[in-house]
């Protein structure tokens, strides 16, 4: 895309030259930067070279004109055409948005045509300049020299993220492995798949299970369960929002452990032959055996979520006996001082009753 | 532990991308090997912006526009999300926390604010790590 003529387009041409390589780099970066999943950008973007061409196309008309009419460059004017048009025609997510144009404030503007300018924002091992040259060769060997395997500083980044790179890869490939793995092939040890999920499930999960809430008794609970001082009446407690609120988490969380408790019991009754094996709870044996979360307890049928999700059976069971622990300390003995919000089903509804609650 | 007078605790939250400097009660650089720092306990209450729709800050508590627009520039805006897969729709609310010491040098690299090198590294709160 880039040849000599290409970067003798546009004067003056030293200019020309830095901005182009910058955006180039600028591109290079955030094509790498996808491969820190969630801790680069929140959603993967497929940007590619037409994003690139367009970005140049306008930087070179606006140079352009701007040379004509004799006015300074709109460093402004090309931020938000690459950050905010021509990229970000892609960009879906607010916040991704805005770590963009950080790039963009970052690397296109007037410093880069400082002599000895660094992409880098610290001194490290290798420091990524704008080279100073005038043929295309000369930059591509720049280009060469330049580390293989790119350090996430250079991102951004903190060194701990190439960590988190290799664990979500890593991740990925035990994930890949166990899929590959053969189901039907019965062990040594004599008990069949099913017999091992049906103890497991008798002996160890449903004991385990917390007692249901009856909403009749919730519902007296809450008339008496005191929020801050000053606010309802005696008896009418629970039209305070943060009882309302609790009154909706308490309805989710008996929703989630009665399918649960309804999985579970059905898994036994399958397989001991008292009702008919449907896919499904083969699917949730499999699951359970697996130490995997049952699809039927994270998800409603629509494909909703209707709970919290967890890689392992066991950390979804703890997130479970977690959950009713706080609720059940808050609707029986009293409000809790500081709240563990990863418990609710509905942070943003906790943070507006809050609200309601400190402007009444 | 008493409840705050308004507004409510929260606990049980996770830092990815920055460490937290408790005595100047400020972003840091995570520690080698760190991925997720523990954060401390955090206030967070409803404050009225005269115009403009309400945030819920960091503890000290915004209260005038001005002040907001102050805070923009000297703290991070971190988004606070229920799983470590950033998304919308898990995405709770933001917070302002502090980005640099006071008197700090300024950045060799002019253009690069504190808040925007926090930005560049992810940082965000995440109420659980897997």
């Amino acid at each position: 895309m880039v040849n000599q003529d290409f970067l003798e387009k546009v004067e003056p041409y030293d200019k020309w030259r830095s901005i182009v390589f910058a955006l180039c780099f600028m591109h290079s970066v955030i094509q790498e930067r996808k491969k820190f999943g969630p801790l680069g950008f929140c959603i993967p973007y497929a940007f590619n070279n037409s994003d690139l061409e367009a970005s140049l196309t306008y930087i070179e008309k606006h140079m352009t004109t701007s040379l004509n009419l004799n006015i300074p460059i709109s460093w402004k004017a090309i931020q938000y055409m690459v950050s905010d048009v021509q990229y970000g025609g892609k960009i879906t997510d607010g916040l991704d948005r805005e770590q963009f144009s950080c790039y963009t404030q970052f690397w296109i503007q007037e410093q880069i045509f400082a002599p000895n300018y660094c992409f880098n924002q610290l001194i490290t091992e290798f420091n990524y300049h704008i080279p100073d040259a005038q043929e295309h060769p000369r930059f591509m060997e720049y280009i060469n020299k330049m580390p293989a395997n790119d350090g996430p500083a250079i991102f951004g980044l903190h060194p701990n993220a190439d960590l988190s790179f290799r664990l979500l890869e890593s991740i990925a490939m035990i994930n890949v492995l166990l899929d590959t793995m053969p189901k039907d092939a019965g062990g040594g040890g004599g008990m069949s798949r099913e017999d091992i999920v049906k103890e497991k499930i008798e002996k160890e999960l449903l004991p385990m299970l917390p007692v249901d809430f009856i909403m009749i008794d919730v519902v007296e609970k809450l008339k008496n369960l005191r929020g801050p001082k000053g606010l309802g009446e005696s008896g009418k407690f629970d039209l305070i929002p943060l009882n309302i609120f609790l009154y909706q988490e308490l309805q989710r969380f008996q929703s989630v452990l009665t399918i649960v408790r309804r999985t579970m019991v059905d898994m036994i009754d399958a397989i001991d032959g008292s009702i008919i094996m449907t896919p499904e709870i083969v699917d949730s044996i499999n699951m359970v055996f697996d130490f995997r979360v049952p699809r039927k307890w994270q998800y409603d049928p629509t494909g909703a979520e209707i709970s919290w999700l967890t890689a392992s059976l066991a950390g979804w069971l703890k997130g479970l006996l977690d959950r009713h622990f706080q609720l059940s300390n808050w609707i029986f003995k009293e409000r809790p001082p500081s709240f563990w919000m990863t418990g609710f089903f509905n942070p943003q509804g906790f943070l507006t009753s809050m609200k309601q609650e400190v402007t009444r | 532990m008493n409840a705050p007078a308004e507004g409510v605790y929260v606990h049980g939250l996770y830092l990815e991308g920055a460490g937290w400097n408790k005595n100047e009660k400020r972003l840091e650089d995570s520690q080698p090997k760190e991925l997720y720092y523990q954060f401390p306990i955090l206030h967070v209450s409803a404050v009225s912006v005269a115009s403009g729709g309400d945030k819920p800050g960091q503890g000290g508590g915004n209260k005038a526009k001005a002040e907001l627009a102050n805070l923009e520039k000297i703290a991070y805006s971190c988004p606070v999300y229920v799983y470590p897969l950033r998304n919308d729709r898990y995405l709770i609310f933001r917070c302002y926390l502090k980005a640099e010491a006071a008197g700090a040098p300024q950045h060799p690299n002019k253009g690069l604010t504190a808040p925007m090198k926090w930005k560049l590294a992810g940082v965000s709160l995440l109420c659980c790590k897997d």
